[in-house]
């Protein structure tokens, strides 16, 4: 078979040419700094570029970063450091996470990651980062990223912390209200949820009688609305909901089967999404999260932040909101500890703690004795509640750090401070 | 159950099953007159949802002459797709499915890269909810259980009383002798092409008020469409009624009945009817291609 | 001569690439290389049939689950994991296989692309098998004397390992009898069907060891990564797969997907343009391929070759 094999020779001759040029291609991109008077400093982070809340988060990012940088950097040991982000796509996916995270610590070089979002890639890529001592400050749902096992990682959204105070202000708002149906979508962030707001609102004497699950990418919630509502609760919680298009199509759906109780979630809803979708009707009464930006009398930080977005992009967008803490939590933690050495910041938080500003106001590191972990390593924070009223979100409150703390000290046991 | 219920859960069975008949309708069209398998086919009814949010949102178009104006929008794609693509590799089972494929893949991302991110969402066109016995039944429900009624009857009367329709079906039947009976087989396939992808494209366009749009809701529905042809078989029409209908129904009544195992459910009846019928219901057993 | 010059020196590149190559992410993008070679290399065993598939990454996650599994849970070594989960993907294979290889053509690929859902549904779906988030801090390969495969070298090494005894097993079986009624079915059915070749077990037998060879990669891959989630096993992969073997020529069952998964793994990491629109060039590539090149990259000296003979044709005629 001649022809195969200078097909063979032909395929190998290629080949290999490709693989030099690939490697003399991959190793030239490497190029030396030159020495500066003003270092850089690079820090990375990994988004789910493929959904809106990781584009959001980018956007935000590209203009906090670099007001920082201009407005002096970071100063420490008197060296002064302008920040270079470096940020990678990861799908929302463990696979493409690790494999970004990898990159960042291998080819870039990075020492800190911030703002990561998701769960999966956050956790596929905590090998990595514990073992080459990389610190992080990301976001995440998932409790293994405080599990007392890692030294380097820290949970800086509220993720696992904004339930407790959820559920003080819904004990404000439906005081009567004694059980309630959870609908989640099937999935690990949708679980893990669920199991956790089922655990709050035992500890606030409400009793959950089912938790509905449904497929992640649903669109149809005519018969989940319908089974949901046949238990007939005082309360509907939505744990671990996607806050746009679809958590609209849940409240119409819920509203056509005849629910009319009240109705809690944990997240911010997109208002212009859900509107798009349900009528006012719909829904009316439901308490929300609100975030520091919209609130009627916002904190500098807020205002600065919101100001600077829309001055880049024109509308405003507060989906990254809940995200960025991460990135003001290692300014901050640099700024405290005067090292960059991540085994240094990281030892100090850990035993010390940290106490920092975001947009929503004040936010602090907690221990989690309840996960066995007696180091700082998650976050709480003040939070802001709405009710949506005429199709639109009406501020009934706020939750102050302190209050924040002691509920989740409440429902899930030991001392977070 | 209450019979109010029953019938809630019918009705959404009905409205569900409908649309996926109409989609997976377009699909056995393309694949039996043009023999090609068109893995976009889902796109196309993303497009047409796209499509018909733009006219009436963005141009605030009357919601019925936006579908009618999708549909055609639609339809001049896959015409387009034909010609250029799928006409050189036409009959080649491998070439098409990887070409559609890549398709899908530039369309898919085309769609996020231009609509963005964000969810997008229809007012609903027929608010309120309409008495049947004890049930309070959304009336949009209905109004798409009829549209829908009326597509396929539209079709039927499309393949069955018009040239067009005759030319189709003679085309599918044997593709050589229509030609020598001086049938265009390429205007055939290309309208084939293009009836079928704007099926899609209307079912695209009557659930965007219902339900949310997004750049990757084609590819859930291209899964569900397969579904439908695995039950139904990949020859007939009445395959793909019957197909629709019962995914339709079992996802309606098997959340209520089985909550988050309706999925499981679903894929039992797909693999039962594999091991049994492997054509499907109405389907042969092709022997090979 | 030269060639066998050329294969020496290959294969001599092969052998030090780690001393070439020194960061660990280009390491790890050579072993995903190899593991997406095995993976192209079952599509196209398939392929050699008459069947296409679109369900390989499904196999791909029976075994690595399968093999995580039997480590974390069963506290067995590695080294006895990977061949029980090749034999039990080898297992679903042929249950699976034997339902539906009955059906070729449309129905088989719809069937296939319907298996692998299922699997990926019931990965997510089942908490025993890690349900959406999957399962992490999978354990590496035990320790064979001083080698720990910790490092990516390590695990280079046994990556092509597995990669070279895949190629040496498929090029006997393509060699032999088998090969030669696997390329009869593809020809032909019927006339096959005539020569005495049972369509169905030679058919089956493809799916079979195609399905295996995923499998082992599989378990490769989960004690390489140390996570697996559903989500890295959907039908999405399976149609990347179906792309390598393409891209590289469909006719080439072991080149191609060779050079067709080198070009897909390493080629975006060339062009760092907009990870945004990546799946558009991919996509579109993958288009403007089945409409120019449908026999895919190898393609090209066949058609390259006509034109010399052209040539030499046209010239012998003239002097006529």
């Amino acid at each position: 078979m001649m022809q195969k094999r200078s097909v063979t020779f032909l395929g190998m001759m290629s080949f290999l040419l490709l693989l030099v040029s690939g490697i003399l291609f991959v190793s030239s991109r490497s190029i030396a700094q030159p020495p500066k008077e003003v270092k850089t400093l690079k820090v990375g982070s990994t988004l789910p570029l493929n959904l809106g809340m990781g584009v959001e988060t980018k956007k935000m990012l590209e203009v906090i970063v670099p007001k920082f940088n201009e407005a002096g950097g970071l100063t420490v040991q008197g060296q002064r450091y302008t920040i270079d982000l470096i940020l990678y796509d990861d799908k929302y996916s463990a696979e493409a996470g690790r494999a970004a995270v990898e990159r960042l610590i291998y080819q870039d070089k990075v020492k800190f990651i911030i703002c990561q979002i998701g769960s999966a890639p956050i956790v596929a890529g905590l090998a990595t980062t514990e073992s080459e001592k990389v610190m992080s400050f990301v976001g995440g749902a998932s409790p293994k990223i405080v599990s007392p096992k890692n030294r380097y990682i820290f949970g800086t959204s509220t993720t696992r912390t904004s339930i407790p105070p959820l559920w003080t202000m819904a004990k404000r708002v439906f005081p009567s209200a004694k059980t309630v149906v959870f609908l989640s979508p099937d999935d690990e962030t949708g679980r893990a949820r669920a199991n956790e707001e089922t655990q709050v609102a035992e500890a606030f004497g409400v009793k959950v009688l089912q938790v509905l699950h449904y497929p992640r990418d649903t669109v149809d919630f005519s018969s989940i609305a319908a089974k949901a509502k046949s238990f007939n609760s005082d309360l509907i919680d939505y744990p671990g909901a996607v806050a746009g298009t679809q958590f609209g199509l849940q409240l119409k759906a819920m509203y056509a089967a005849g629910f009319r109780g009240g109705q809690i979630s944990a997240i911010t809803p997109q208002m212009d999404e859900i509107t798009a979708v349900a009528s006012h009707e719909a829904l009316e009464g439901l308490l929300c999260t609100m975030q520091g930006t919209e609130v009627p009398n916002p904190y500098p930080l807020a205002h600065e932040v919101k100001q600077d977005y829309m001055k880049k992009y024109g509308k405003w967008s507060e989906a990254s909101l809940t995200w960025i803490h991460g990135w003001f939590a290692f300014v901050q933690a640099i700024k405290k500890a005067d090292s960059l050495d991540p085994e240094v910041v990281a030892n100090l938080i850990a035993t010390k703690g940290l106490e920092w500003g975001i947009p929503n106001g004040k936010a602090m590191l907690v221990k989690r004795p309840d996960l066995g972990n007696n180091r700082y390593c998650d976050t709480c924070a003040e939070m802001a509640y709405s009710q949506i009223k005429n199709g639109k979100l009406a501020f009934i409150g706020r939750i102050p750090l302190d209050e924040a703390v002691s509920a989740c000290e409440k429902v899930f046991g030991g001392k977070w401070r | 159950m209450t019979s109010a219920l029953f019938t809630q859960l019918l009705v959404n069975g009905l409205a569900t099953g409908m649309v996926y008949v109409l989609i997976a309708s377009g699909l056995i069209l393309v694949l039996g007159v043009a023999r090609i398998f068109n893995f976009a086919h889902g796109e196309f009814y993303m497009l047409g949802a796209y499509a018909t949010f733009a006219l009436c949102q963005v141009l605030q178009v009357n919601f019925f002459i936006s579908i009618i104006l999708s549909m055609f929008v639609v339809a001049l794609l896959a015409a387009i797709c034909y010609r250029l693509i799928f006409h050189h590799i036409r009959g080649n089972l491998l070439l098409c499915a990887a070409a559609s494929m890549g398709l899908s893949m530039m369309f898919e991302r085309g769609a996020l890269v231009s609509f963005g991110t964000q969810e997008r969402g229809l007012p609903s066109v027929f608010t309120g909810v309409m008495a049947i016995g004890d049930a309070a039944l959304p009336v949009e429900k209905i109004a798409v259980i009829l549209l829908c009624v009326a597509i396929m009857l539209g079709l039927y009367y499309l393949l069955m009383r018009t040239k067009l329709g005759k030319a189709m079906r003679a085309v599918k039947l044997d593709t050589e002798v229509a030609a020598l009976q001086g049938i265009n087989t390429t205007m055939v396939y290309a309208l084939a092409m293009a009836v079928g992808c704007s099926l899609a494209g209307l079912a695209g366009g009557i659930i965007a008020p219902l339900f949310s749009i997004t750049p990757n809701m084609g590819h859930a529905m291209l899964l569900k469409c397969f579904m439908v042809l695995i039950v139904g078989g990949l020859e007939s029409m009445l395959g793909g009624v019957v197909g629709g209908l019962v995914i339709g129904m079992t996802l309606s009544f098997g959340y209520y009945i089985l909550g988050g195992l309706s999925e499981i459910l679903l894929f039992s009846i797909i693999g039962m009817i594999l091991v049994f019928k492997p054509g499907g219901l109405f389907g042969e057993v092709v022997e090979d291609v | 001569m030269k060639e066998v010059t050329v294969f020496i020196l290959f294969g001599i590149l092969i052998l030090l690439l780690p001393l070439i190559l020194k960061s660990p992410y280009q390491m790890h993008l050579i072993i995903m290389l190899c593991i997406n070679i095995i993976l192209a290399m079952s599509f196209a065993m398939l392929f050699s049939t008459g069947l296409i598939t679109i369900g390989a990454a499904a196999f791909w996650a029976v075994g690595a689950y399968a093999s995580t599994l039997f480590v974390m849970n069963l506290n067995i070594s590695f080294w006895l994991a990977l061949p029980l989960a090749s034999v039990t993907t080898g297992v679903i294979a042929l249950v699976f296989g034997s339902i539906i290889v009955r059906t070729p053509g449309v129905a088989f690929v719809v069937q296939t692309m319907v298996i692998n859902m299922i699997v990926v549904q019931a990965l997510g779906q089942i908490d025993f098998l890690g349900g959406w988030g999957g399962i992490l801090g999978i354990p590496r390969p035990n320790p064979i004397g001083p080698i720990k495969f910790v490092s990516k070298t390590h695990s280079y090494y046994l990556i092509l390992f597995l990669l070279l005894l895949t190629i040496v097993l498929f090029y006997a079986l393509y060699s032999s009898r088998i090969g030669r009624a696997w390329r009869s079915i593809r020809l032909n059915p019927r006339l096959a069907q005539t020569l005495g070749i049972n369509l169905f077990r030679y058919r089956l037998l493809a799916f079979i060891i195609a399905s295996v060879s995923a499998g082992w990669a599989g378990s490769f891959y989960a004690h390489y990564f140390g996570t697996i989630e559903p989500g890295t096993f959907s039908v999405f992969k399976s149609i990347y797969i179906q792309i390598y073997s393409i891209l590289g020529g469909l006719n080439f069952y072991i080149m191609g997907p060779i050079v067709g998964a080198f070009i897909m793994t390493l080629m975006p990491e060339f062009l760092r343009v907009g990870k945004e629109i990546e799946p558009i060039l991919t996509g579109g590539i993958l288009v403007l391929l089945v409409i120019f090149l449908p026999g895919g990259i190898l393609s090209i000296p066949e058609r390259i070759s006509f034109f010399p003979k052209m040539l030499q044709d046209a010239s012998s005629s003239s002097r006529g």
